[in-house]
């Protein structure tokens, strides 16, 4: 029977995990792969085949433990493939990549046990359908097949058995819950200088004293940030005033694996005092002794902090000791409110969303890779996977068509399919040049593409955002793996680059998203924000800042709607605060611009944080009680959702893993010519000309879960009526200027704002000319 | 709509918002790098993209055609994407296409996509034509004799605009004293920035760069 297993961080449940295989490969005498581990990182299966390994090798066992991930050289796989070691260790990546080959079911034949490593950071996302896929074709291979999924804590265990299921029914699994741990000890570490927090700003770089004096006073601590430019630039500043020397290291997803193995061994060994990390260390072993974590910058979700939390547990029975650093005003709030609710075991996080189309297309193009398919046959295997449970017929045979020629409503032009028929209704890949050139593309993480950096001599330093890269010149310095280096030039697809001393050197910038806010703790932040007795738990500087918003302009309370309108470097602005959260706040962005273009005010463009959205114009905004009214929700609102940037993106995504278009790889375009057709350009040819298309329907319902659903936006737009307190001011507020410095804005494009700025562009050319 | 008239080698030429230009002495129009057929020329490698592009760029063609008249029509290279691009016509584009070139005299110049004339559609081919004192071909020369001028493509120049905070990337006309160069009217054709050097190394003087918004011509750089 398959089985869930669900235990606080670092509790040993991977090991666990092994435990039945390693019995019953004992004895030796079984031939061919056994047990399959997948788990999200690369980094963590090299990691669990050594702690494997230690146990084998002293007992003399006769299994065989192998990795096989994007970095196995072409000479192991091939050795996989004739000989395949007793227990495989993998990512979801190169498992679908192993089942696009005709070999796979005789490979998988034997396979008795796949072990889903935390399961919670996979279920609800693309890699998670993909690998739900994946587990479905192995069942076909070896109908007896055993799952066993590992997860931390989360809020909806039984969705997460589903998924996990050979059936997708939560009832043909045996969940194993671990008990709760002691109840951690939490606390919000503010910087020097008197309690000074910055007005936005993410990095936290403002409390690295007060984060060294924390970390001479504990044996070890992983110092969590959320981004890898934060981890660089934070790491910097420890340093710059470690007076003691203490062992800091650095660790994040772009430093070269070597480097990471490195700092991972001295953590081990106990030779650091601290490490400075990003989600890398987020997943997996526990590596070390951890006495205490200290969480820089807003902790956006209760349920990812209690699991970096966790992480400080080497000792089962003593709390766990967090620090939380705000690094600017509102997240002092939001720390306060988040150590709040984690103090009450809250979990948040909604249950896995239904499986993407996308994943979807590019399944029944790896099925079909390894060999012709029947429709019927695959339909009802797809829905033994629980994203894919509810799929309709209708939605897959359209995927399957999109896969076999386009699914175009244009098309008369029969040649060129990517899958033919044959008589038994089997669908077959045309040649072998699409299966090779598919391959490739195999996967669900879009990234913008990274260039290597390495040394003259070839050192690897890590890598970095090909566009960051392109904005570099000779000379120019930036920080990588904590180390200053020179750029030097281009060379292929490697960046080469040197030790440094030069100044202001500049921070890689990586592509991917910002967490949002979960509504829950908006919610706890609205209401600090709404009692003014509350403050005073603040520090002074965010109990001032607050002071002066309620002198300047309003506070936002339980009782009315604030909306502050100000002129600001030329333009006009509206600043709404909402609290509801980024994704309800992007949605209300689009309604207000969407009135405000049909009004004539010329928007261009708005930018939504968790707590509040602001919205710019070339023309005064007019009633703000007209503008908030009720049938704000009215008129074409899908229409104006279809031109937003927001579903440009989100198709971009689609067309990539779907197979509509090629990835891009740095350096490939030199060996073959490219087809590179920017995504917006597709997008709109099909909205004209297939608007039905099923990778825009796939767009659409991707986009919808990153937005709000209207009916909430509804409820809100009733209960301001009556309190909308609008505000006119001559400049910015204190609380608006954090959402005028977020980044992530959104333009307006093509709309009577742009048209005006290009006529006055023009008027400025004809006054020049007559001068 | 509105047009923007500038004058090159004494020559009057009207640009249009939409990205194609009239003369209007000769009523000639004038389009650049159609690309017809980029959506379906990738099918063999198995990439389908949406093959809309095709009809949406012939779309925009007959709306200039309709609404100026003009006695001849030249596409300035590039026309199609490929030389095998004419068989993997639609039914539908065909229509599209016959009604377009014998609602005007069509002249085709070949281009580098297009280097050998396309069998069985309407209109001339050529390699370059001269109207008065203008000179129409696919890629811009270097040098151009003195009293005349010359209107090219290939380029597909577009530009970036900052106003306030807000920037916009648009296709735009590129022109100096001695030439003009139009923006690709293809769908899927992409653009080159006119600060990139093999643009801005074609004037010996800043350039001028006009862009549209909905109905008008506007000058930006």
């Amino acid at each position: 029977m398959s089985a869930l297993l669900i235990a606080p961080t670092g509790g040993g449940k991977t090991l666990a995990g092994f435990l039945p295989s390693l019995i019953e490969l004992a004895e030796g005498s079984y031939a061919g792969l056994h047990t399959l581990y997948v788990s999200p990182l690369k980094a963590l299966s090299t990691n669990i085949a050594e702690s494997l390994s230690r146990p084998i090798t002293d007992m003399n066992l006769p299994i065989r433990v192998e990795v096989r991930s994007g970095d196995t050289s072409g000479a192991r796989r091939k050795r996989q493939q004739k000989n395949p070691p007793h227990i495989l260790l993998t990512t979801p990546e190169s498992l679908a990549l192993l089942l696009s080959y005709p070999d796979a079911s005789a490979y998988f034949s034997t396979l008795r046990v796949l072990i889903i490593d935390e399961v919670h950071a996979l279920a609800g996302t693309k890699r998670g359908d993909q690998l739900a896929l994946c587990a479905s074709r192995l069942r076909v291979f070896s109908p007896s097949l055993r799952v066993n999924g590992l997860s931390a804590t989360v809020a909806h265990p039984s969705a997460m058995a589903a998924w996990v299921s050979p059936t997708g029914q939560a009832s043909g699994v045996r969940l194993v819950r671990a008990e709760d741990g002691v109840r951690p000890d939490v606390h919000v570490l503010l910087p020097d200088q008197r309690g000074y927090l910055p007005w936005a700003g993410r990095t936290g770089l403002g409390s690295a004293t007060a984060i060294l004096t924390e970390i001479a006073r504990a044996r070890l601590t992983i110092v969590f940030v959320n981004s890898r430019a934060q981890a660089e630039l934070l790491f910097q500043a420890l340093w710059k005033d470690n007076a003691d020397n203490l062992p800091i290291g650095l660790h994040h997803g772009s430093l070269d694996a070597g480097r990471r193995a490195k700092v991972e061994e001295a953590m081990a060994q106990g030779e650091l005092r601290a490490v400075v990390a990003t989600s890398s260390l987020d997943l997996g072993l526990d590596w070390g002794a951890v006495d205490q974590i200290i969480q820089v910058g807003a902790p956006k979700q209760i349920s990812r902090l209690t699991q970096r939390i966790g992480r400080a547990n080497h000792r089962m029975d003593e709390p766990s000791r967090a620090l939380l650093a705000p690094a600017n005003r509102f997240e002092v709030l939001e720390c306060e409110a988040a150590r709040e609710a984690v103090l009450r075991h809250e979990l948040d996080g909604d249950p896995p969303r239904a499986g993407a189309l996308d994943v979807l297309a590019q399944h029944v193009l790896i099925t079909a890779c390894a060999g012709p398919f029947l429709p019927d046959v695959m339909y009802e295997e797809v829905r033994q996977t629980a994203p894919y449970n509810q799929l309709s017929r209708t939605d897959f045979n359209e995927i399957v068509r999109f896969v076999e020629d386009g699914g175009y409503a244009l098309q008369a032009y029969e040649r060129h399919q990517r899958l033919f028929r044959d008589s038994l209704g089997q669908l077959w890949v045309r040649n072998e040049q699409i299966i090779r050139q598919f391959r490739m593309n195999i996967g669900t993480i879009v990234d913008t593409p990274m260039l290597r950096v390495k040394s003259r001599r070839g050192k690897a330093y890590g890598e970095i955002d090909e566009y960051f890269a392109s904005t570099l010149v000779p000379g120019d310095t930036f920080l990588l793996g904590g180390e200053l280096l020179e750029f030097l030039g281009l060379h292929d697809t490697t960046v080469q680059a040197a030790r440094s001393r030069g100044k202001d050197p500049r921070v890689p910038v990586y592509g991917g998203n910002q967490l949002s806010i979960s509504p829950g703790l908006a919610r706890h932040v609205r209401e600090i924000l709404h009692a003014p007795p509350s403050w005073a738990v603040l520090p002074k500087s965010v109990q001032d800042w607050l002071t002066l918003q309620a002198a300047r302009s309003r506070l936002p309370g339980p009782e009315n709607f604030l909306v502050e309108t100000f002129p600001h470097r030329g333009l006009h602005y509206i600043v709404a605060y909402p609290f509801e959260g980024r994704n309800a706040h992007q949605t209300l962005g689009l309604l207000l611009t969407k009135r405000l273009e049909e009004t004539g005010k010329g928007p261009l463009g708005f930018v939504a944080n968790d707590y509040m959205v602001a919205c710019w114009c070339v023309h005064p905004t007019g009633s703000m009680t007209d503008l908030f009214s009720r049938d704000l929700l009215g008129g074409n609102l899908a229409d104006w959702l279809a031109e937003s940037a927001m579903l440009r993106r989100t198709f971009r995504d689609v067309a990539i893993i779907a197979g509509l278009v090629e990835r891009n790889y740095p350096g490939r375009e030199k060996n073959r010519r490219q087809m590179t057709i920017s995504s917006d350009l597709l997008y709109d040819v099909l909205r004209k000309y297939d608007p039905d298309h099923i990778l825009l329907r796939a767009t659409r319902l991707q986009a919808e879960e990153g937005l709000t659903d209207l009916g909430r936006l509804s409820g809100m737009l009733d209960r301001i009526q009556g309190h909308i307190e609008p505000v006119s001011l001559s400049h910015v507020s204190p609380l608006a200027v954090p959402v005028l410095l977020e980044q992530g804005r959104e333009k307006i494009r093509g709309g009577d704002g742009e048209d005006y700025l290009l006529a006055e562009a023009d008027k400025l050319y004809a006054l020049a000319e007559k001068e | 709509m509105t047009f923007r008239e500038i004058t090159l080698a004494d020559e009057r030429i009207r640009l249009l918002p939409g990205g194609a230009v009239f003369l209007p002495d000769t009523k000639t129009l004038v389009v650049a790098d159609l690309h017809l057929g980029k959506g379906t020329s990738a099918r063999a490698r198995g990439l389908l993209l949406p093959p809309g592009d095709t009809i949406s760029t012939l779309e925009k063609v007959l709306r200039f055609v309709e609404a100026h008249s003009p006695q001849l029509l030249i596409s300035l290279g590039d026309s199609f994407h490929d030389c095998q691009a004419g068989g993997r016509l639609l039914d539908s584009e065909r229509t599209l296409l016959d009604r377009i070139t014998r609602t005007a005299d069509t002249l085709w110049i070949t281009g580098n996509h297009d280097a050998l004339p396309i069998s069985g559609i309407g209109g001339e081919w050529l390699e370059e034509y001269r109207s008065g004192n203008l000179f129409l071909r696919h890629i811009p020369s270097v040098t151009i004799p003195s009293g005349s001028a010359e209107l090219a493509g290939h380029l597909h120049p577009k530009t970036r605009i900052q106003s306030r905070g807000h920037v916009m990337s648009r296709p735009c006309f590129l022109t100096g004293e001695e030439r003009l160069i139009l923006p690709a009217l293809g769908t899927y054709t992409g653009g080159l920035d006119i600060s990139n050097s093999v643009l801005s190394s074609l004037f010996k003087h800043k350039a001028a760069a006009y862009v549209w918004s909905t109905d008008e011509i506007h000058r930006v750089a």
